[in-house]
């Protein structure tokens, strides 16, 4: 059920929040193309120190606007759902909430939906001011926006499940601060984020195939770099939509029984 | 009269996890929990009916959240029955959403950072209320319960009484046909008190909606409800009209007299002293089996008496008398 008031009405609410904490996203926004503008001069020095042009089949062209596009795919799918839900259990305000004619689960994705919009506005124009003066001339025939935005889209929607699991995880543990670190540090490392995956041994990018992980972010940048043929596009896509699927019941199945919990079911 | 809710046998366990002291303990603790089940609610009844303001009082613990948690649909009870408004709450929890308010005064539900109108609008939105009807009681309930000039800064910034009239607000909005306040006035001042007690009732009389008030404020009781539910240890032990309670409870009253001078005087017979100071004296006379002019006029006749007041008992005193019998 798609009701366009309520979804507008949570936008205009989240807005406000961000406008209240503008300062941060100030920060944000000078942040993110400081980390780019970092990646890019290490990687210029690994290039030249090594002497060659294509390492593991990046060049430092593409490998700036590999970077570049980790970054403006961060912005979107990033969400810190599972820290907001840790603490709406832990005070006990989760219910006002659950008091509320709206399923938790429902609000928690339009709210995320926003939130991931308005994070693009904020924080791509930085990135591309940076990125125009950083990236070298680029050949843009092969690029693959389109692909890259439906793969974008599932990946956003894969993500807000998995992080909203890991949020639910604080209906059984008291502190779910080490699980959230854990959970960030498998992010950086698993989605491609910190190096391409492709520099990973070959059995591990085998076993990464079968992970959820690389579906979130190495998966769409690939796309949209042209990295794969229309095939493998097609596939991957398959992959994304299949591990949304898979989390979506998993987080469906422990949301019902985290609620059950917290209404004290069968005690 | 028509019923708003109706609550048959409603139990409630609580599974709490037990440690004893020590290091050993702790250890074990990992391993094995004891714990042990504790009766929040042991099977009570009551109807309430349509545009009723009904006053839940009990000491601490004594099973009133529970209560009113069970009544939100946001506890699933260990047995019993419940129909509020032609729901069970905790099987049709967003139907049913719609038509009920709830103000838990420990918890708020503005948003710290943002003023109560950006949370009222988030309201509006959820609960899908037209504009034009939005507007209309934002405004009469802003003015009513004098909250025009804050109600656009952030809520961080409001005093404690100044938030909750806003958190009223936003329980109200959507013009519910039931509303749940669990200790509206704590931390009140007289005045904030007085003005949503005027609220309240209102509201109440406006729109017959029904509402139930748990506090530990007996001048809430005093100025809202008629009928009052005493619960304490998980059992309702009174429910009927607060005057009732009062009739059946009240054996003494309290007479207070300042006198003029210095006066030394001996305390009635069978009176009970309750304090006295060489201005003024203070004591408790058992209404049954005799009027209490003869008191009076024995006082004012032999003493200089300045001002004298007969009163009931304060209420507290009958309730702490229920709780502890």
């Amino acid at each position: 059920m798609v009701n366009i008031k309520r979804f507008l009405g949570i936008g205009k609410f989240e807005f406000n929040r961000h406008h209240a904490y503008r300062f941060d996203s100030l920060i944000w926004m000078i942040l993110i193309p400081m980390f780019f503008l970092v990646e890019v001069f290490l990687w210029k020095s690994l290039f030249s120190a090594s002497g060659q042009e294509v390492v593991n089949g990046f060049t430092f062209q593409s490998m700036t606007l590999y970077y570049f596009m980790a970054h403006v795919t961060m912005a979107v799918t990033s969400s810190n759902l599972d820290r907001m839900i840790s603490y709406l259990v832990k005070t006990g305000k989760l219910i006002k909430f659950i008091i509320k004619p709206i399923n938790f689960f429902h609000f928690s994705f339009i709210r995320n939906t926003w939130r991931s919009l308005i994070r693009a506005v904020l924080y791509i124009p930085p990135l591309i001011i940076a990125g125009y003066f950083l990236i070298p001339s680029i050949d843009f025939s092969y690029l693959q926006p389109h692909y890259y935005l439906i793969s974008l889209i599932l990946a956003g929607i894969l993500k807000f499940n998995y992080i909203f699991m890991f949020g639910l995880f604080s209906f059984w543990l008291k502190a779910n601060d080490g699980i959230r670190i854990l959970r960030q540090g498998i992010a950086g490392f698993f989605t491609g984020m910190l190096i391409p995956l492709s520099f990973f041994p070959q059995p591990m990018q085998e076993i990464f195939k079968f992970l959820p992980f690389q579906y979130m972010l190495y998966v769409p940048v690939q796309i949209f770099l042209g990295n794969f043929n229309p095939n493998q596009i097609h596939q991957m896509l398959g992959f994304q939509v299949i591990w949304t699927i898979i989390f979506m019941f998993i987080t469906f199945a422990l949301w019902k029984k985290a609620f059950a919990k917290f209404k004290g079911v069968g005690v | 009269m028509e019923t708003a809710i109706s609550v048959r046998g409603l139990r409630k366990n609580y599974k709490t996890y037990k440690r004893e002291d020590g290091f050993l303990a702790s250890v074990r603790s990992v391993i094995h929990r004891d714990f042990s089940t504790k009766e929040a609610l042991k099977g009570i009844n009551f109807d309430i009916a349509k545009g009723e303001i009904l006053g839940f009082i009990g000491p601490n613990g004594a099973g009133k959240s529970t209560a009113i948690k069970v009544l939100c649909g946001i506890l699933h009870p260990t047995a019993g029955e419940v129909n509020s408004l032609g729901h069970t709450p905790w099987e049709d929890r967003i139907n049913y959403a719609q038509k009920f308010g709830v103000v838990f005064g420990q918890k708020s539900q503005l948003d710290w950072d943002l003023p109560p109108n950006d949370t009222f609008h988030l309201i509006k939105a959820l609960y899908g209320i037209p504009e034009a009807a939005f507007k209309r009681r934002l405004n009469y309930m802003v003015k009513l319960l004098n909250v025009e000039a804050i109600y656009k800064t952030p809520t961080r910034n409001l005093s404690l009484g100044e938030r909750m009239k806003c958190e009223v607000i936003a329980a109200l909005l959507h013009n519910p046909k039931l509303v749940l306040l669990d200790e509206p006035t704590i931390g009140m001042d007289v005045v904030a008190k007085k003005k949503l007690h005027g609220f309240i009732k209102r509201i109440n009389e406006k729109y017959n909606t029904t509402f139930i008030i748990t506090t530990h404020d007996m001048g809430d009781i005093e100025k809202l409800c008629k009928r009052v539910i005493i619960i304490n240890n998980g059992d309702i032990v009174y429910d009927g009209l607060l005057e009732e309670l009062k009739k059946k409870h009240i054996n003494n009253k309290l007479i207070e007299v300042k006198f003029e001078d210095k006066t030394r005087i001996r305390v009635p017979k069978r009176c009970k002293l309750i304090s006295r100071t060489p201005y003024t004296l203070k004591f408790e006379v058992p209404v049954k089996g005799q009027s209490l002019d003869k008191f009076v006029v024995d006082i004012i006749k032999n003493y200089p008496v300045a001002d004298i007041v007969i009163s009931d008992p304060p209420i507290e005193e009958i309730i702490r008398d229920i709780y502890q019998a």
